[in-house]
């Protein structure tokens, strides 16, 4: 069995949890988030005639007061930048949140996921914001918790993503 | 630029001068001729080789160690011989230099040792005297094992659940076994979630504790605790394994954890290497985790069927003791009550102690033998202490056994006497003869009242002068008198019974003419029977 753990970023209320309860069935509640910052969820994901388990650190949101442990996030295989469509601070505090996470984990895949699709109309962040990301490599992924729209997409291509990435890395080395 | 047209070879046939050779050499070669002295110049030069050389190298080496091993494989016997070399000319770089690590080494090592050995005598010491301690021992005896080992394994106070390993960078499970009965399905969650406690309590120690007393990197959190249930974690470098337990674990359960995981860690170098979230390379580390799977029972501490069992003999003692002294006070009533009820005995006092007991009252002579009545209630008399005053008492059987006895004493006392020779009754003993008649009649009476029967023997003597023969004859026909007489008194004649003794049994010894006179006689002897018998 393959595993793999997965960091979800992001400012408070942007959606990470709703993201990750849309995707998993979990044992632990939600109430770990406020204790020690930090929820694991798994979700066993195909690709290819592999299974992968992903280990979903759902840590707890980032705001003016509160900074994001990075301590959680060493030996991640990947993260989840999740951002609140509605609200460009939240765009803000991801970049932020990102340059420390590579920081802390080095040059790892992320994912922007841009979150609440369902409420389009009021979006602050524009097309060209986000085409501008995408133009410096980043990956992104427009979801909506309520409505499930992108959820199992963003994970299928994360998870396709790590692995590719382990994939280079063993060629590199040699590995055959 | 080495080169001068004097190097030249020579035209035979023409030979120009040195100056045009050299111009026109000029003119053919001139930048290459410059550059091939350089480079002859930097062959040449080894400063110039080597710095050249410092410049490529780190590249070379890295390029190398990623084709093959075969540059480690060459450098190893130098760097062997270097490290030699330095040791033998100045130990004190490589000494000073190993210090931190093997100071730190050697502290954990001696403090296991200590730990180690104060565990061993607290187990000696918590299990030097029970039962299972001695099957424990025997058991070692047999496997081999040593004491602590059988005793961490039988222990009934804790038991390992489960037992995790986990990789301490990702937090990943790599592995985990369960005991038959526990059961966490969620492995690789309660891995992930122990690592992010750990990552949290480490992080909020370090909020707390001020900056000079920082925590080192090699301090982890070893354990979280709730009630009876333990999460104990040993952290490798790599690698931690985890168990859970519900009960009290010994900490030599630590040093079992501490070892497998150094095994581990040993066995599973390389996998860990390229690990990348595969844990199937991992499989093989079960049976070390099971290693672990410690303990028998994980039961509280409760009483143990010894102390119950000695309760219980405790209970037992009490109520056999409890049974004892209700039957002997039972049977000491019961012969009191006898007592008091028995005709002629008052009991004044009665008193029970331990061993014995005391008694005091008035007893009449004729009322029965108390002591010999304490054996129809199994009392010992030994142990019985009486003191009976002797009283008269006017209880109605004893008045009349009273009057038996007199009258029989009375009849007992009489005698008819004979002159010298003669079995002919005188005269002057008939009012002998007419005692006799009115005390047999009171005694018959008495006898009838207490229901039995009396007979009366009497008995002729004859002195000891005379022939023994005629004696005997004298003596009979005594008594035959006596018989008749009473006979025609109206006396029974079957209750009567005539006797000659001759001289034989003499009621006065001697030979003065009283002592003689006396034995001229007839005397009688009441025999009694009880309720008719003969």
């Amino acid at each position: 069995m393959i595993q793999k753990k997965i960091c979800m970023l992001g400012s408070f209320g942007v959606g990470k949890t709703s993201l990750v309860a849309r995707f998993v069935q979990g044992i632990f509640s939600a109430k770990y988030l406020s204790t020690v910052g930090v929820k694991i969820d798994r979700k066993s994901v195909k690709l290819g005639d592999k299974d992968v388990l992903l280990l979903l650190w759902d840590l707890a949101g980032e705001d003016s007061r509160s900074q994001v442990q990075t301590s959680y996030l060493r030996g991640a295989a990947g993260y989840f930048l999740v951002v609140d469509g509605t609200w460009m601070e939240s765009l803000v505090t991801a970049k932020s949140i990102h340059k420390r996470a590579q920081e802390a984990v080095g040059e790892v895949p992320f994912m922007l996921v841009v979150n609440k699709s369902d409420l389009w109309n009021r979006w602050e962040i524009t097309s060209p914001d986000l085409e501008k990301l995408e133009a410096e490599g980043w990956m992104i992924q427009i979801t909506s918790a309520k409505t499930g729209d992108g959820v199992e997409k963003m994970f299928a291509r994360m998870t396709e993503e790590v692995m590719r990435c382990e994939g280079q890395a063993a060629e590199a080395a040699g590995e055959p | 630029m080495g080169s001068t047209p004097a190097d030249l070879k020579p035209d035979s046939e023409y030979e120009p001068s040195r100056d045009e050779l050299a111009e026109l050499r000029a003119l053919l070669l001139g930048q290459q001729l410059v550059e091939l002295g350089a480079l002859r110049n930097r062959l040449d030069d080894p400063n110039l080789r080597a710095e050249e050389l410092s410049q490529v190298l780190a590249r070379a080496v890295a390029l190398s160690s990623k084709r093959d091993r075969a540059l480690q494989r060459s450098f190893y016997p130098i760097v062997e011989q270097a490290l030699k070399i330095s040791i033998t000319k100045n130990p004190g770089i490589l000494a000073t230099s190993l210090a931190p690590i093997i100071g730190e080494s050697v502290r954990k090592a001696v403090a296991d040792a200590f730990r180690d050995a104060a565990q061993t005598v607290n187990i000696a010491l918590e299990n030097s005297l029970s039962w299972q301690s001695v099957q424990w021992r025997i058991e070692s005896w047999r496997t081999g094992k040593s004491f602590g080992e059988i005793v961490l394994l039988r222990s009934q106070r804790y038991k390992v659940w489960q037992v995790f390993l986990i990789h301490r960078e990702t937090g990943l499970s790599l592995q985990h076994v369960e005991a038959p009965g526990g059961g966490v399905s969620e492995a690789e969650l309660v891995s992930s979630m122990l690592t992010a406690i750990q990552d949290f309590a480490r992080d909020v120690a370090e909020r707390t504790i001020s900056t000079s007393a920082r925590l080192k990197d090699s301090e982890d959190l070893e354990g979280i605790k709730l009630g009876k249930f333990w999460i104990w974690v040993h952290h490798g470098p790599q690698m931690l394994l985890a168990a859970t337990i519900v009960g009290t674990p010994p900490t030599g359960l630590g040093n079992v954890l501490a070892k497998e995981n150094e095994l581990i860690h040993r066995e599973f170098a390389e996998a860990l290497a390229v690990f990348s979230g595969d844990t199937s390379a991992f499989d093989a580390a079960r049976p070390h985790l099971e290693k672990c799977l410690l303990g028998s029972a994980a039961r509280p501490r409760e009483s143990s069927p010894w102390w119950i069992a000695a309760l219980a003999v405790v209970l037992l003692v009490f109520a056999a003791a409890g049974f004892i002294i209700h039957r002997r006070n039972n049977r000491w009533s019961g012969y009191l009550e006898r007592l008091r009820a028995e005709p002629g005995i008052v009991v004044t006092s009665s008193d029970r102690y331990w061993w014995s007991y005391s008694l005091a009252g008035l007893r009449d002579p004729l009322a029965s033998d108390p002591l010999r009545l304490a054996g129809d209630f199994g009392i010992d008399p030994a142990r019985i202490q009486a003191h009976f005053e002797p009283y008269l008492s006017l209880d109605e059987r004893l008045v009349r056994e009273r009057a038996f006895d007199s009258e029989k004493e009375a009849l007992q006392k009489l005698m008819v006497l004979f002159p010298v020779n003669s079995s002919v009754l005188q005269a002057d003993q008939a009012t002998r003869l007419d005692a006799i008649e009115e005390h047999l009649n009171r005694l018959q009476e008495a006898a009838r009242e207490l229901g039995r029967e009396v007979h009366l023997n009497i008995y002729g003597r004859a002195d000891q002068t005379g022939a023994e023969t005629k004696n005997a004859t004298l003596s009979k026909e005594r008594a035959e008198r006596v018989f008749d007489a009473l006979r025609e008194r109206g006396v029974a004649p079957e209750t009567l019974t005539a006797i000659g003794l001759g001289n034989s049994d003499p009621i006065r010894q001697g030979s003065a003419a009283y002592q003689l006179e006396v034995n001229r006689s007839v005397s009688l002897k009441v025999e009694q029977h009880r309720g008719g018998r003969q």
